[in-house]
């Protein structure tokens, strides 16, 4: 892929959009402070270094793309201290994925450049997991004390997503953990 | 006589949140909780509630096949959408019937978030 790939500067110019949206949500729903640990840039790499990833893939007939959360196992409880059960803690994890996901795909520029992305549901993934590299953007947050990285990527479809793809990540992930 | 409510939802976290504020905040009784668009439509069939709440993104079936199923068979059945999704999927839902749609999160510590969902509620009972 070279550096010159216009999906690169598309993404580079909605890199704003992206961490506005990803600040709000997590600020509204943990109902605390959020720092930018990392600056939202535009790269070409996949996430890596969480002990979790949360992956919501979202596509319309053209392009295919998917949010992924990355953070700690251990450190959801500190997020979550009200809930008690695992299971519904990472459900919460999964709606701020839905709400990061839905607030940045229905940004008015975002849809000018990509058209209306349908999103599915999330999923997780422990440990490593290998992905694509698709152009995207990255970044790290702070809140509760507790690291996030977000990332989200999109690629053009050679051919329109089959169901099975946008449930599963359009082929662009292969699951190594235990998938939830 | 407090109104009778069916929630579903694919994720457990929220169903217990809204749960827990439509009992305690609203005065409402749930009778039926659920996780997909097949069983949103097996317990409104079993319950008839005055209201279901309807996620969109659900495994195995939908919130807007699960609408239209359940307003095929209940015309007079109140929905409410909620759901992360903005975007042409909120106004499609309305125009299938949907009485109100409400967007995630839902910040229950909030007035303002508290006076748009009473007022959706009015919305939905009222007209």
């Amino acid at each position: 892929m070279s550096a010159a790939d216009p999906l690169q500067g598309t993404l580079a110019s909605l890199s704003p959009v992206f961490e506005s949206c990803v600040i709000w949500a997590v600020r509204a729903i943990l109902e605390s402070d959020v720092k930018v640990k990392a600056p939202f840039e535009s790269v070409h790499s996949i996430p890596e270094g969480s002990s979790l990833y949360c992956i919501l893939p979202t596509a319309n007939t053209r392009y295919h793309a998917q949010l992924v959360m990355g953070l700690e196992e251990s450190e959801i409880e500190t997020m979550f201290p009200q809930e008690m059960d695992a299971r519904f803690r990472k459900d919460a994890i999964g709606e701020m994925a839905n709400v990061i996901s839905g607030l940045f795909v229905a940004d008015d520029l975002f849809i000018a450049r990509f058209g209306y992305l349908r999103p599915s549901t999330p999923f997780f993934s422990e440990g490593a997991f290998t992905a694509r590299k698709d152009w995207g953007l990255m970044g790290k947050i702070e809140a509760k004390g507790k690291e996030m990285l977000l990332h989200f990527s999109i690629r053009e479809l050679k051919e329109p997503p089959t169901a099975a793809q946008n449930e599963f990540g359009g082929g662009a992930l292969k699951r190594e953990g235990s998938p939830d | 006589m407090s109104k009778r409510i069916v929630i579903v939802d694919d994720s457990n976290f929220l169903i217990n949140q809204l749960a827990a504020f439509m009992e305690e905040a609203m005065d409402y009784t749930v009778v039926g909780k659920g996780s997909d668009g097949n069983q949103a439509i097996a317990l409104y069939r079993e319950h008839k509630p005055d209201l279901i709440t309807l996620d969109i993104t659900m495994p195995n079936k939908d919130g807007m096949e699960a609408l239209e199923e359940i307003l095929k068979e209940f015309p007079e059945a109140n929905v409410m959408m909620i759901s992360a999704i903005r975007g042409p999927e909120m106004a499609k839902c309305i125009k299938m019937g949907a009485k109100a749609y409400m967007e995630k999160p839902l910040l229950f510590n909030e007035d303002q978030f508290l006076q748009d969902f009473k007022a959706s509620l009015a919305e939905v009972f009222d007209g």
